[in-house]
């Protein structure tokens, strides 16, 4: 019931993932079953002489052995070597060793058994039965395949290795050792069939309850993290220095919003408010970091994971050019999706009701940050970014107060550090310079800014007029 | 050791070959005159099979130096020491065209071979006697996979600053890479993505499955090409630049380094700037000649 609901849970390119992982496994198993195979039924050869003699005076250890050899040891070496790159054509190998196993169990039989049960010797089968159900029961639940292959693997064992047994006994009217051997198996295969149908829907279930893990964990996770986790990139989470454009966002006015409403009001909003955040900054390919009550860190460029070409000489001119171009595009998106952001925060205000004077404060810079893992091994760790730009980035959207207090209160207001300037020459227009070198101007901690970029966003109604103005025109 | 080296291994390899090769002739000193024509009929098939596994398994110790990386040439460097033994023992086979060409004819002695050398891939894939390939054990070539005659798969490439370097090449299940298409160390094709004629794919170039690469372009390197998007022919992708899912770019177009095109407005948006800058150019050019026309008139 409970992999039922499981099930249900997972969309058919999932569950497709899910068998292949599960044969993957069961081709990685059947590996190693015939490395012991491939031994067992060589160390067989030097133990089952003494029995075998009984019967065949003319049995020596070398026809015993050299023939289990070349016909089972190395079969199931070979076997082992194809299977040992089990992640391509897992079905066919599955299928393959479905068929090939009886047949090697089979080509072990030929050697002195089935040819003495075939000279009227058939008590000889006493001796090899309790080996055979145990070979067979190793293989099934061992392999532990899916049911559809499972039913294969029975048939293709009752046909290829058990049948000719059954016509031995059969030849010689050997009826008691054939009543045996056919009651004994009946209820041996339908006890193991079940027993690896169990094996098998428990590894059904652990491998649909990863896959459900990664798509539960994902949303929390981020991309990044879930590739990095459940793919094994552990590339992602190594330490790198990369460029990027960070994005601090801070809603203004918000502690006079909580105060004067009611609580309900202020929780569905910022539910409302932080769903459209990480979907915006989703859409434009960034990163949302940290989000503290009403502030957000996100970045821009900082997960991607970029070809390394420094090992390439030759080209240091042309990488510069694509270094610019990729800050210019990370800068692009940052911009689309904070001005999307602005505009749809207006929205949001009036879907409920909201008549208070908040709005975004915004600060946004660029350079290098240090990606890497955070924290300690037995209590908490994550991947975080670093480095002056942050701070930069959030010093300037503390500053937005001052230019928001300044030029239009109510309004949502981006500051960009200086050094952005280079990227965003379509959207130069909508920016203008504020001059910092005031003494009361001066933006904490980075004195040496001569001014920055910033854009005063319209509220919802001067942007109704605007577009009014817009189509009249 | 620079010379003696090599000259024991090809007299090895050599000596060996046709001493073996010579067998049939020297045991089967028969009469009958037929037979004595079936004996010497065998010399070419052992000599092929003789000569091809010595060469494989002389290779067999060299094998652990075909790694990636970027590596000094000089010959004397343990890993470039390697590469060379190892590229020596290939190039005998894979310059023996005859010979190369029985090889890949039978599918299993094609297995065999290239198994001897290191490969660890899937074999069924189609490879021609002049495809370039070498660095058998950092190549990776999927099932159904098809390498045109005369297109060379780059495991290394050298470099100016005397260096080699040396990177993996994937080719996942049923990709196409075309007929004099060159494909540069660390380049990744995804399933069913298709390289076409006389393209020239860069270092470290990941193409997503189904993407497709239409005659004579130039992917620069470390540039990207999502799934199932095409590159129009004669484009030019800069380095790092970046092609999402699903696009399409018009033939021609240069997309410049280090972009990343995400939806099909960015691309036709960049299209539609270099016809802009066309047209300035050619009405600039119209201006000048209709200037240069008035003052010779």
């Amino acid at each position: 019931m409970f992999l039922e609901n499981l099930k249900g849970q997972l969309n058919s390119e999932e569950l497709k993932q899910v068998e292949l992982k599960i044969l993957k496994g069961a081709v990685d198993r059947a590996k190693l079953l015939s490395l012991v195979f491939a031994l067992s039924f060589f160390v067989y050869g030097f133990t089952s002489l003494e029995f075998i003699k009984q019967f065949d005076s003319n049995a020596t250890l070398l026809n015993n052995v050299l023939p289990r050899f070349v016909t089972n040891t190395l079969p199931f070496l070979l076997l082992a070597y194809w299977f040992r790159n089990h992640e391509s054509r897992v079905r066919f190998k599955v299928i393959a060793w479905i068929i090939l196993l009886p047949l090697i169990f089979s080509a072990a039989a030929m050697v002195n058994v089935w040819p003495t049960m075939f000279n009227g010797k058939s008590e000889i089968f006493l001796y090899v039965h309790a080996a055979n159900a145990q070979i067979i029961a190793m293989s099934l639940l061992i392999t532990a395949a899916p049911l559809k292959y499972l039913l294969g693997q029975i048939v293709a064992i009752c046909v290829l290795f058990l049948a000719p047994i059954a016509w031995l006994l059969g030849r010689h009217n050997q009826n008691v050792l054939l009543d045996m051997f056919s009651g004994d198996m009946a209820i041996f295969i339908i006890c193991t069939a079940y027993a690896t149908n169990l094996t098998y829907r428990l590894r059904h279930k652990l491998a649909c309850m990863d896959v459900m893990m990664k798509k539960k964990a994902a949303p929390f996770l981020g991309a990044t993290l879930t590739s990095a986790i459940y793919d094994q990139k552990d590339e992602l989470l190594r330490d790198r220095m990369v460029p990027a454009v960070v994005v601090m966002i801070d809603i203004r006015s918000y502690t006079e919003f909580v105060k004067s409403n009611d609580e309900t009001l202020v929780q569905s909003f910022m539910e409302a408010y932080h769903t459209l955040v990480q979907r915006t900054v989703g859409e434009h390919k960034g990163c949302c970091h940290k989000s503290n009550g009403d502030g957000h860190m996100i970045s821009f460029g900082a997960m991607d994971l970029d070809v390394d070409l420094s090992d390439i000489p030759g080209i240091e001119g042309e990488a510069e050019a694509a270094s610019f171009n990729r800050a210019k595009t990370y800068t692009q998106r940052a911009l689309e999706s904070i001005t999307k952001l602005a505009f749809s925060f207006e929205d949001l205000k009036e879907q409920f009701d909201i008549l208070d004077s908040i709005s975004l404060g915004v600060g946004i810079a660029f350079g290098e940050v240090k990606v890497g893992v955070l924290g300690d091994d037995e209590f908490k760790k994550e991947l975080d970014i670093n480095g002056r730009c942050i701070i930069r980035a959030a010093r300037l959207e503390a500053y937005s107060k001052i230019i928001r207090n300044e030029l239009a209160p109510d309004r949502s207001v981006a500051v960009l550090g200086p050094e952005l300037e280079p990227f965003i020459d379509s959207e130069l227009r909508m920016f203008q310079h504020w001059q910092t070198t005031l003494p009361q101007k001066k933006v904490p901690n980075f004195h040496e800014l001569e001014h920055v970029l910033y854009h005063v966003f319209r509220n919802s109604s001067e942007r109704r007029k605007h577009i009014v103005k817009l189509r009249a025109s | 050791m620079l010379n003696t080296l090599p000259a024991l291994l090809l007299t090895i390899l050599w000596g060996t070959s046709f001493a073996v090769s010579s067998t049939p002739i020297l045991m089967f000193e028969n009469e009958i005159l037929p037979i004595r024509f079936f004996s010497v009929s065998l010399v070419p098939m052992i000599f092929t099979v003789t000569f091809v596994t010595l060469a494989g398994l002389l290779s067999q110790f060299s094998q652990k130096g075909i790694i990636r990386g970027k590596f000094p040439r000089e010959a004397l460097h343990p890993v470039y020491l390697q590469r060379r033994i190892y590229g020596m023992m290939w190039t005998q086979v894979y310059y023996f065209k005859p010979l190369y060409a029985v090889v890949l004819a039978i599918p299993f002695f094609k297995t065999y071979v290239l198994r001897l050398f290191g490969y660890r891939g899937d074999t069924d894939f189609v490879l021609y006697p002049d495809t370039w390939i070498r660095d058998l054990p950092i190549l990776k070539v999927g099932s159904g996979a098809y390498l045109s005659n005369k297109s060379t798969i780059g495991t290394n490439i050298c470099l100016t600053d005397g260096s080699v370097l040396v990177d993996r090449v994937i080719l996942e299940q049923k990709s196409l890479v075309g007929h004099l298409a060159m494909v540069a160390p660390g380049v990744k094709l995804g399933p069913s993505a298709e390289v076409g004629v006389g393209c020239a794919i860069g270092i470290r170039v990941r193409m997503a499955e189904g993407a497709k690469v239409n005659p004579s372009c130039t992917l620069n390197h470390g540039s990207i090409i999502g799934s199932h998007s095409e590159i129009g022919t004669y484009a030019n992708v800069g380095l790092r630049t970046e092609v999402g899912p699903g696009l399409k770019v018009p033939s021609g177009t240069v997309l410049p380094p280090g972009m990343v095109f995400q939806t099909q407005q960015d691309v036709d948006r960049i299209v539609e700037s270099q016809r802009l800058d066309l047209f300035n150019q050619k009405e600039s050019l119209a201006q000048i000649l209709q200037r240069t026309l008035e003052h010779v008139s």
